[in-house]
Formats: structure tokens, C-alpha cells, sequence
């Protein structure tokens, strides 16, 4: 284990690796600096330049660099012009933004900077401490239970990434569908072809991702055209900032905490990990009077949670394979296509993968929070430029990326399709990550039911395990359903009032 | 608002049409030298395997020894045991000696069994070279050996990815003239997946090349080794017989043991790469040439023995197209067994009727 972790670190130290991880922390930073560009966005441009390279250790280095500092830089724009970054740092807006109108934006965002290295920090550490259980329970789950697993991911993608769940459902389904097509790997049985040569391969995933986030984003920054005109003046309380945190210590340690826990849970993102911590933190810290008009013990909770979060993805996405939010499941496609293998042997042969990974987030979450240390008085100027002007940008790279995944010219026309679907579902409230996670997950699922059936006939449906996954999954599922009738029961209470 | 949407949407359309010149300007030229091209490799089947495995391996090392060393991508394409790969690059590729396809003998296999879905003809590809790697040796989970041939107690499971491996033919004739009570599971995705359900106890028989997984499961004292593929025992198993000493006097004659062959003997050509058909002469003496000068690459050697353990070897271009020509001509009389057997052991048959 020693060995595999001393491995892990030198893959990721070599100059090669080293430079593609400052980049992607660069990035990164970048990209959750500026609103409206998201990650899997992102994400889904790099791709295609990705896959074609050949040394799996500076893939990871690039890609978890990149995701792992996407909620770091986000609270500047969160605290200087109440814009988030990124979909985590929503919560940081809510103390961050009163205290820099107090004249303290220096503390809020020191404090956020140093909760973000503590959370981004711990979360790695949790992902190595739960190592040693993950091989015993890989190695209990058989095909049944991958089956369940991969259909509670879907489902509760589905049910939490939007304000509808039917229809995050529905776009899960409609991802599922999209997997399907293609030749049947199996069989070679050709399915929703058409006979037309494109669709035999199956949809990329890529030129979906592309047209999911990537355009939309795009169009949607182009037509907002933000450009904030007043200054904000920085205020002081640098040391005081990052003495809050240390000061808070306990908070900052159960908001990790929070933030790693739904990182594993399939389904809830990093723009849930922040509201979680920070009503958390609401519920159970003293004197929470002052809570959202700035108290600086809001942004250490949301902002230790985001960061701590994306450690928490990488236990299922590395040890099963089934990825917990788009970034990783954008990220997983990625190391597949360059010879890392997530499951079991990512705990024995491709240890130092799994190592490369660990190290890889820990060593850039220190880069990104030094860099937004160091030049946090000019980064928050830029926080006064418009964005828009670099959507012409964006859309080449965009176009470029799909185009260069494999040279045909069906792959713009398919991402012009995509990119309706994606604009057409960001308009009408319509999720889109359980689209592309169903996209993902639904090969794996057939596979799974496909060998289940075929091995245990109907049996397979009375393994403890599987009922216990199906317990879950009902009550994921239910949940939505209970909430709305709690909110319902509690409004209708108050109407009869009232009256 | 409306009107920067519209000019967003303009500015889309004008890079498709940037990027579609590029395309077409770029596909014109031919190769004389590789000098500045891309060469993309083609894999029939999915990341991790013995054929990824071969293909990723090739791509590293063939470069170096071409005129012009050009980059190279490599894209995998599995499914369907080959077909889909093989369908795909006999009706696309171009005969410019920049794709390239690292195939593997299921494609002689499946194309052996023939069927609607076969839409390319492995003989008309140019063969530049073959990789062979030591026989498959099969696996069985110790706490099940004695049920092998117990017809009282539940049919073992035999694991893989498409039930058209070369070395399932031994399970088959095993079951048919050993009298073993066999049932056949296809459709895991690889040999991690497969390597993962034995020692799951989801599945009790499995056979591969892969001397290192082989070796794992022995020491952990999860299988014992059955029997191996090849003619001769591989100097890793030396203690392992070989299938035909096993079956010994219940070797079967005539045609039963041709149709074994038909499927069986593919695995002799193992993971070879081929250029499209009528890719013209001097190409493909080049690629044969470059794919040679492997033999005596010391750091391919290592990273070879690595991958594929102590017995492989590279078969030339011209000698591996032979092999698969004499694989490919089965007459039909051993043709219709094999059929007979598949179809009587519940695998997938070629030649569905699609009704």
C-alpha cells in the first residue's frame, strides 16, 4: 500500500504531470471564477483532447485537478457581487455577500479560502481511510447488486437535481434510451439504427455532454450580457478571516463531514453539499441570529462543504465505477478511454491510480487556495469585467472538441441537436445531469439485469442486498412525494388560520 | 435578448462551416510519407482486454519505426465479438494505411459461424502482423470441481463476454464428450468483470491468456487449473495438460473435431492488425516492415512480457494472413456441427432468422 501511494505521488509530481495539474487547477479556478461557465461544461470541452492522451497519471493530474477546485475561486464573485461562481458556493452568497456590504469582503473571503483548503483537504483523507472497506464490499456486490445500484443512481439524479422530480425521472429515462442506441454489445443486434452508419456506434457521450452544458451555458451568457458596474471596496480582515475558521473549528469539521457524505451519495451535487452544510450549521450553532445578514460562520460551512464534497464523488465513480454527479461521470468516461479501470483492482493493481487521485486533489486544492490567497486583490477586480465577451471563445472549443472526437461531420450536426434538446431543457426547468448520467449508467444497468436474469433467474430479486438497495431506493423515491405533502399539509394549515 | 441569441446562433453556424472545410481539405492528400499524419488505430473491443491491450501496445511502438513517425489515436469500438468494429472499418476506412484495425479472432470466429449481421470479409483485409499470445487456460472454482460431473447437481456456470471466445469450444466439447453439466453465461464486458464473478462465485468456469490473472486466483486459492488450449504446455503451466491430452482416447474424429477446429484454431492468429483491403502494396509493405523491426525492440519486449506474460509471439504480416485464410475456408459439413452444437448448448448462433 506504501509503495502503490509513494507511486501514485511521483506519477503525479513528474514535470509532465505536475504542469497539466497547475493547469487544470488554473482552469478550474477560472471556470468557478466566472458565473454561468460550469464545470461539467467544461468538462464536456476537454474531453475530446483528453482522450486522445496516453499517460493515465496526467489525465488524472488535469481532470481532478481541474474538479477539485471548482468551488474554490466561486467565492469571489458569491461574496463581492452576490453572483456564485458555480452552482456550490449558492450559499456562500447569503453571509458572504452582507459582509463585504459591512466592509469586511477581505475576511469573508480569506475565511471561505481557508474553509475550502480544510475541506478539500479532509475529504481526500476520508476517500484513503475508507480504502480498506471498499474491497470487501466491492467483492459482496455481484451483478444483482450493481443492477440496483446503477438504477438508485439514475433515480435519485432524477429525483433530486431539479425542482420537479418527474422530470429529472424523465430525463433519466431519456438518457437511458440514448445509451440503447447502437449495436447491442452482446449480440451486435443493431437497435434505433436506422440504418444509417452513424448510429450504429451509439451516441458519444461527448457531443451529448457538449450539447447539454456546454451550448446552453453559452447562449445563456451571451443573452445576459452581466456586467456589474459598481465597485466594491475589499474592506480588511485578512488574518481575521482565517482566524474565524481555526476559531470555528468544530463547524468547519462537520460541514466537510456533510460535504463528503453527499459527495458519495449518488445524485446530490456540489449545489446541494453547500445549502446542506450551511442549514446545518443554522440548525445547531448558537446565536444563530445573525445567520444571513453576515455571520462569517455561513461561508466557512458552505464553503468547506463544496470542497470537501468532490473527494466524497470519487469513492463510488473509483471503486464501483458508477460515478456520483456529472463532473465524475464526465471524469470517468475520460480515465476509461486512457486504461484506468474503475472497480476492485483500483484497490490492488491500479492502486496507485487510486493513489494519483488522492494526491491529486489534496496537492491542487493547496495550489488553488494559494493562488486565490496571493492574488486575491486582483482577481477580485476582474470580478467587475463582463464575462460575455468570451462566449465566441468558448463556442470554438466547443466545436473544435466535438469535431475532434471522431472527425465526422454527423458529430456537428448531432450536436446541434443535442444543443436544442439541452437549450430547449434549461428553459423549461427541465434538469439535464440525470440526462447525461442516464446516459452513462444505462449500459451498465442492461448488463447487469442481462447477467442477473441469466445467472439467478428471478431469484436474484430475494438477495438481502438487493432488497435492501430496493428499500432505499423506494424511500429516495418517496421522498419528494413526502416532502411536497409536508409542505402542503403545513400551507393548508395555515390557510385554514387565516381564515 | 432575442437578437443575442441570434447572433450566437449565427456565429455557431459559421464555425461549422470553418470546421467542415477543414475537414474535407484535410481528407484530400494521400500518404507517401507519414510525416505530419495521424494514423488511428481501430480496436474491436473495449478498453483493459488482451486486444486493447495488443492495439495500445502497437500504437506506442509501430510509430517509431515508420517513415514521417506520425502521432497516433486510438479509439475502441467493441461489440457484437469483433463485429461491429469489423462491420464499421470494412465498409469506412480508406486504403491509405491510416486506420488501422487491431482486431482479434473472435471477427474469424464469428465470421466462420457467417449470418446477416457479418458484413465484412476478414480475408480481403491487408494483414500487417499478429501478436499470439500463449493458449487460454481454463479455470475451475475450487468449491465446485466435483459438481463438474455430477449430473445430480446444478449445471455449472461457465463465464464470458460473448460466448464466441475460442476457448469456449473446449467447455462445449467438454460438455459433449466428457459429459459435463455445463450452462453458458455471456455478456460481461471483460476479463476484470469476469476475474470479479469468479471470485464472487457468480460464475465456476473461466478461461484466459492472461497469465498474471491466471496466477492471482491460483494463489488466493479461489481455482484449480483444468486444462490449456495450446499444443504444447506453456512454460508458465508446465503442470497443466493440454486439452487434447486430456480428452485423450475420448477424443473425438472425423467431423465433430474438424468443427472444433473451425472454432477453436482461430486462436493461433490471436490479436492481429490489419489494414483496409486494397490498400496499396508499398503501404502495406511498409506497415509489415515497421511491425517486424518490433521483434527486436527491447523496451516493447518488456512491456510485452509484462502484459502478456512469458509466451507470446509476433507473427510476420504475409505468415499471419495465411493463417487466416486456412482458418476462414471451413467446409460446410463441419460448419453445420458447430452450428448444431451452439444452438444445443444455448450460445448465440450466427445465422438468427430475423423473422
Amino acid at each position: 500500500m506504501l509503495e502503490a501511494a509513494f507511486e501514485g505521488l511521483s506519477q503525479v509530481l513528474t514535470p509532465n504531470s505536475l504542469g497539466l495539474m497547475c493547469l487544470g487547477v488554473l482552469l478550474g479556478s477560472i471556470v468557478g471564477f466566472l458565473p454561468g461557465i460550469g464545470g461539467p461544461s467544461t468538462l464536456a470541452i476537454m474531453l475530446p483532447f483528453v482522450m486522445t492522451m496516453k499517460d493515465p497519471f496526467a489525465v488524472i493530474a488535469l481532470l481532478v485537478g481541474f474538479d477539485a477546485v471548482g468551488n474554490t475561486a466561486s467565492a469571489f464573485t458569491s461574496v463581492l457581487i452576490s453572483v456564485p461562481g458555480s452552482s456550490g458556493s449558492q450559499a456562500t452568497v447569503l453571509d458572504g455577500y452582507p459582509l463585504a456590504r459591512q466592509g469586511q469582503a477581505m475576511r469573508a473571503l480569506s475565511a471561505s479560502f481557508i474553509a475550502s483548503l480544510v475541506g478539500g483537504l479532509l475529504g481526500p483523507l476520508v476517500l484513503l481511510g475508507s480504502l480498506p472497506f471498499l474491497r470487501p464490499m466491492v467483492l459482496s456486490f455481484g451483478s444483482p447488486e450493481f443492477f440496483v445500484l446503477t438504477l438508485w443512481g439514475v433515480t435519485m439524479v432524477g429525483v433530486l437535481s431539479g425542482n420537479v422530480p418527474l422530470k429529472g425521472l424523465l430525463a433519466g429515462i431519456l438518457g437511458i434510451f440514448i445509451s440503447a442506441v447502437g449495436a447491442d454489445d452482446k449480440s451486435g443486434i443493431e437497435r434505433f439504427t436506422f440504418d444509417t452508419a452513424y448510429l450504429v456506434e451509439g451516441i458519444d457521450l461527448v457531443i451529448v455532454a457538449l450539447g447539454m452544458f456546454a451550448i446552453p451555458e453559452c447562449i445563456d451568457l451571451a443573452a445576459r450580457k452581466t456586467a456589474v458596474a459598481e465597485t466594491q471596496e475589499l474592506g480588511h480582515g485578512f488574518r481575521e478571516g482565517a482566524k474565524d475558521v481555526f476559531r470555528h473549528w468544530w463547524l468547519t469539521l462537520r460541514a466537510s463531514a456533510i460535504g463528503i457524505w453527499v459527495g458519495f451519495l449518488p445524485g446530490l451535487g456540489s449545489s446541494v453539499a453547500d445549502w446542506f452544510a450551511y442549514a446545518h450549521a443554522l440548525q445547531t450553532e448558537k446565536n444563530s441570529g445573525n445567520f444571513g445578514k453576515g455571520d462569517i460562520r455561513g461561508v466557512i460551512a458552505a464553503e468547506s462543504s463544496n470542497n470537501a464534497k468532490e473527494a466524497g464523488d470519487y469513492i463510488p465513480t473509483l471503486a464501483f465505477g458508477i460515478p456520483g454527479g456529472t463532473s465524475t461521470a464526465l471524469i470517468l468516461t475520460a480515465l476509461v478511454a486512457v486504461g484506468v479501470n474503475p472497480g476492485p483492482e483500483m484497490l490492488t493493481t491500479q492502486l496507485s491510480f487510486t493513489f494519483a487521485v488522492i494526491w491529486t486533489l489534496t496537492i491542487a486544492n493547496i495550489i488553488a487556495v494559494a493562488i486565490c490567497l496571493l492574488f486575491i486583490k486582483p482577481i477580485s477586480r476582474m470580478c467587475f469585467m463582463p464575462f460575455y465577451s468570451l462566449v465566441p471563445l468558448i463556442l470554438v472549443f466547443v466545436f473544435i472538441g466535438a469535431f475532434a472526437s471522431n472527425r465526422t461531420h454527423t458529430d456537428l450536426l448531432a450536436l446541434m441537436i443535442f444543443s436544442l434538446l439541452g437549450f430547449m431543457m434549461r428553459r423549461h426547468g427541465w434538469p439535464r445531469s440525470p440526462l447525461v448520467l442516464g446516459m452513462v449508467l444505462g449500459d451498465k444497468m442492461e448488463n447487469y439485469l442481462w447477467l442477473s436474469y441469466g445467472r439467478f433467474g428471478f431469484e436474484w430479486l430475494a438477495r438481502p442486498a438487493v432488497m435492501i438497495l430496493f428499500v432505499l431506493l423506494a424511500l429516495s423515491l418517496c421522498y419528494p412525494i413526502l416532502q411536497d405533502w409536508k409542505e402542503r399539509k403545513r400551507r393548508g394549515e395555515r390557510a385554514s388560520l387565516d381564515r | 435578448m432575442k437578437s443575442s441569441i441570434l447572433r450566437a446562433g449565427a456565429l455557431m453556424i459559421f464555425l461549422i462551416g470553418l470546421i467542415v472545410q477543414a475537414g474535407t481539405i484535410g481528407a484530400a492528400s494521400a500518404p507517401v510519407d507519414f510525416q505530419g499524419k495521424t494514423l488511428t488505430i481501430l480496436i474491436s473491443s473495449s478498453p483493459g482486454g488482451g486486444t486493447d491491450t495488443a492495439g495500445r501496445l502497437i500504437s506506442q511502438f509501430l510509430p517509431k519505426y515508420l517513415p514521417g513517425n506520425p502521432s497516433t489515436v486510438v479509439q475502441n469500438m467493441p461489440g457484437g465479438g469483433g463485429t461491429i468494429a469489423n462491420n464499421h472499418f470494412y465498409a469506412n476506412a480508406k486504403p491509405d494505411g491510416l486506420t488501422l484495425l487491431q482486431d482479434s479472432s473472435s471477427a474469424l470466429g464469428n465470421f466462420n459461424r457467417g449470418g446477416s449481421r457479418i458484413k465484412y470479409d476478414p480475408r480481403k483485409n491487408r494483414t500487417i502482423g499478429s501478436v499470439a499470445r500463449g493458449g487460454s487456460v481454463l479455470m475451475v472454482r475450487k468449491e465446485v470441481k466435483d459438481m463438474l460431473m455430477d449430473p445430480k447437481s446444478r449445471k455449472l456456470v461457465v463465464g464470458d463476454t460473448d460466448g464466441i471466445r475460442t476457448w469456449v469450444a473446449m467447455t462445449v466439447w467438454s460438455a459433449e464428450f466428457l459429459n459435463w453439466n455445463l450452462r453458458w453465461l455471456y455478456g460481461y464486458k471483460g476479463s476484470r468483470e469476469l476475474s470479479l464473478a469468479m471470485r464472487q462465485g457468480e460464475i465456476d468456469l473461466w478461461a484466459t491468456q492472461n497469465a498474471k490473472l491466471i496466477g492471482d486466483l491460483r494463489k488466493e486459492g479461489i481455482v484449480d487449473l483444468v486444462y490449456q488450449q495450446d499444443e504444447e504446455r506453456r512454460s508458465e503451466f508446465p503442470d497443466v495438460p493440454t486439452f487434447n491430452e486430456f480428452l485423450g482416447k475420448k477424443k473425438p474424429a472425423g467431423v465433430a473435431w474438424e468443427a472444433y477446429g473451425a472454432w477453436a484454431n482461430a486462436e493461433d492468429v490471436d490479436k492481429f492488425i490489419v489494414a483496409p483491403a486494397k490498400t496499396p502494396d508499398d503501404v502495406v509493405a511498409v506497415l509489415r516492415e515497421a511491425f517486424g523491426k518490433l521483434n527486436s525492440d527491447e523496451e516493447f519486449k518488456a512491456q510485452a512480457n509484462k502484459f502478456f506474460g512469458e509466451s507470446w509471439k509476433l507473427n510476420s504480416g504475409e505468415k499471419t494472413e495465411a493463417m487466416i485464410k486456412s482458418i476462414t475456408s471451413v467446409p460446410k459439413q463441419a460448419q453445420d456441427y458447430l452450428t448444431q452444437m451452439r444452438k444445443k448448448y444455448g450460445l448465440p448462433v450466427g445465422a438468427p432468422k430475423e423473422s
